[in-house]
């Protein structure tokens, strides 16, 4: 089931399938690249979401373009 | 560092003239380029650009400290000035022959991506795998033996909060080369993700297995939650500005003394004269007034230092992000804004704090409104006249002035940013970096470089402007055997006491009658508009200005001199602060850019003086509008 990151709910971890948008770039140079794992840490505007060792506060204009498969 | 190894820092074959450090934000290459500098280093703007660098020397080698970027092919002003640095398409003292590429050694995986961009190049490359030892608490353990077999290039391990591996660092810098890896290109990004996941898995032992930070979630938890989050923040100003004011007070007082005997001396020493004055009133005084405003500096950019490098700044910016977003800026803003409260010059130039150029435009813009300490003096005289029997409403009062400014600076901050500065605003993409304990090293060395390059702005432009006002203010003299004006004259209260008023003969007494006109419907007296003209080197002069046109002198240690400003008259024998004109006085000081020093911080860190005449005219106007309708609304309601 494919959805967006902003739609995750705290504490969910998700692939992450496509990214796109304007800021698309910028987000696979912060480490949110395709092929990778992302936990979201707090849900909100701004939200906190988690891949890797990086921890990251976006916008939900920002997380809205971000395409996950939710793990399990 | 002794000085034997500092004289032969790169002792390879030849040392590189010119080291670029670039690498992501949040990587430590600060910290790396103070333990490579230390003291020799100054803060330049890179020529073409209005990007800031730091350069510094390393031995017989320059430093450039590129700014940091996430990645360097991205369309934003940081990766751009890496990207022609790198290409050698800025002047020549800004070609490197060498590039030192600083990764964070917890989070390689990212900072691949980057090294490989760097690499491609064609330039020698060193990597600092730097913060190792946030790595090893982490739990991972990089082999930068076979990380150097897979880029092609040394790879060394460093810790520059500690200096660590420093030694081994400057000797690769002396020998390094072109990468002879074979690289993927940098346009096949699934090529460039294949390749760094299988130099991850060979140069991280299998057997690394990360540990979490519960601490640093627990932290985030409380700091990034929307009501206590703010709580925590605003805490943590308050101690800020607590620590500024309740130090930063002594070494102030100090330098007033120090000034004030200087002053003294050349007084004593010096004839009587135009150079006496220009010397003692116009020099002494012009940088005593600005000098002073130096311990606030210094203690606002070590606080906001040693923030940062615990990780905190990051935190409170996420917080603040909520609320400043709908006003066009971003949560970055709130150390400036929160600044300038204390003084418009330390909060202008800690705005490059903030990424984007728009945003940060916005926030030198408008920083100026926040009601800063230099305009205390006038707001107890205005609101001492206005409510002297009433101490709760005057109260109110004073907090309302304060309130007042920052709806001023939140409504020119959104107007500017849907006008002048139209455009999309970077949306919140913020890196929350690991909590640690702060370095006390680099915040000094932060603190110098603030606090030299203010010195240098007061030390040049800012004396030069603030003697052109004195000289304003001081000349023409009057005539020894020449009857006062007779605009004097109607100084009814103070016609004994000061038969001939310097300040109302010279050329800023001069310039205020003559724009009286346009204070008129402020309803202003020409005794004021000399006043305001006066304060324009610095608010609190307004209150000294005052004084010595209707009193005489300007001891306000005199108790009678705040009664005589409160109870002077206007040439139709009306009172000159009537609660109608002491009121749009008031609001014209809390709105008003009456600061010249100000304008030249601006001017500098904005990167031109348009902006700072913009600023001047903004504020102004918006403030004479205001006075205006504060005039005729309580002229008509008393």
């Amino acid at each position: 089931m494919s959805t967006t990151l902003d739609c995750l709910s705290p504490g969910v971890t998700a692939t992450i399938t496509v990214t796109s948008g304007s800021d698309a770039d910028l987000l696979r140079a912060m480490g949110l690249r395709e092929g990778t794992d992302v936990t979201v840490r707090r849900i909100g505007e701004p939200c906190i979401v988690e891949s890797g060792n990086t921890r990251l506060g976006l916008a939900r204009c920002v997380t809205s373009n971000v395409h996950v498969t939710p793990h399990g | 560092m002794t000085p034997a190894t500092d004289h032969n820092k790169f002792c390879g074959n030849s040392s590189p003239q010119l080291v670029a450090m670039i690498g992501q934000p949040n990587v430590g290459k600060t910290s790396l380029f103070n333990q490579l500098c230390g003291l020799r280093a100054r803060t330049s703007n890179i020529p073409g650009t209005t990007v800031d660098a730091r350069i510094g020397r390393a031995g017989h080698t320059s430093m450039i400290d590129l700014p940091g970027t996430w990645a360097i092919n991205l369309d934003q002003p940081e990766a751009t000035v890496v990207r022609k640095c790198l290409a050698g398409d800025l002047p020549e003292t800004f070609r490197p022959d060498v590039v030192l590429v600083v990764l964070d050694a917890s989070n390689l995986q990212r900072g691949l991506h980057i090294a490989i961009e760097a690499m491609s190049f064609g330039r020698p490359c060193v990597v600092a795998l730097n913060m190792v030892d946030v790595a090893q608490r982490r739990g991972f353990e990089v082999d930068p033996q076979r990380l150097s077999t897979w880029l092609g290039c040394d790879v060394i391990p460093t810790c520059g909060r500690t200096g660590q591996g420093i030694r081994k660092l400057t000797t690769a810098i002396g020998r390094a080369r072109v990468s002879v890896a074979t690289l993927p290109t940098i346009d096949d990004p699934a090529a460039k993700t294949t390749w760094v996941d299988g130099v991850i898995r060979e140069s991280i032992p299998a057997a690394s297995s990360t540990t979490h930070d519960r601490l640093g979630d627990r932290l985030d938890v409380a700091f990034t939650h929307p009501i206590l989050g703010v709580a925590v923040f605003l805490a943590v100003m308050a101690g800020l500005f607590w620590t500024i004011f309740e130090f930063a007070g002594v070494p102030m007082e100090l330098i007033e003394l120090i000034f004030g005997h200087v002053g003294g001396w050349l007084a004593a020493v010096l004839p009587e004269g135009a150079i006496r004055d220009l010397l003692v009133d116009g020099i002494v005084g012009g940088l005593a007034g600005t000098v002073v405003f130096l311990p606030q500096i210094l203690m606002l950019f070590f606080l906001i230092a040693l923030l940062e490098d615990t990780g905190y700044l990051a935190r409170a910016a996420f917080v603040m992000d909520r609320l400043l977003r709908h006003f066009g800026l971003p949560g970055q803003a709130f150390v400036p804004m929160l600044s300038a409260h204390a003084c418009a010059i330390p909060a202008i130039m800690s705005a490059r704090l903030i990424p984007d150029r728009r945003d940060r435009l916005a926030v030198i813009l408008v920083a100026p409104f926040l009601s800063c300490s230099a305009r205390l003096p006038v707001y107890v005289l205005l609101i001492g006249v206005l409510f002297a029997e009433q101490p709760a409403i005057a109260g109110l009062i004073f907090a309302a002035c304060y309130a007042f400014g920052i709806v001023a600076a939140l409504g020119s901050a959104l107007l500017v940013r849907k006008t002048l500065l139209r455009g999309r605003t970077r949306p919140m993409m913020l890196e929350l970096p690991a909590y640690q304990w702060p370095s006390l090293k680099s915040a000094l060395l932060v603190c110098w470089d603030r606090g030299w390059l203010f010195i240098r702005k007061a030390g040049t432009v800012i004396l030069g402007m603030v003697i052109v006002l004195w000289w304003l203010t001081a000349y023409p003299k009057p005539p020894a055997d020449m009857a006062p004006p007779p605009i004097d004259t109607i100084i009814t209260e103070s016609a004994d006491a000061t038969p001939m008023n310097p300040m109302a003969w010279s050329f800023a007494g001069q310039i205020g009658r003559g724009v009286q006109p346009l204070f008129d419907p402020l309803g202003w007296d020409w005794q004021v508009s000399v006043g305001v003209m006066t304060s324009f080197a610095a608010r609190e002069v307004f209150v000294s200005t005052m004084a010595v046109l209707v009193a005489g002198h300007d001891d306000m240690d005199d108790p009678d001199v705040l009664h005589r400003i409160e109870t002077a008259t206007n040439d139709d024998g009306t009172p000159m602060l009537g609660t109608a004109s002491a009121a749009s006085l008031l609001v014209f000081f809390v709105l008003a850019m009456q600061c010249l020093p100000t304008l030249a911080v601006t001017a500098r860190e904005a990167g031109g003086w348009k902006w700072a005449v913009l600023q001047f005219a903004w504020m102004t106007a918006v403030a004479w509008l205001a006075a205006w309708i504060t005039f005729q609304s309580v002229s008509g309601w008393s």
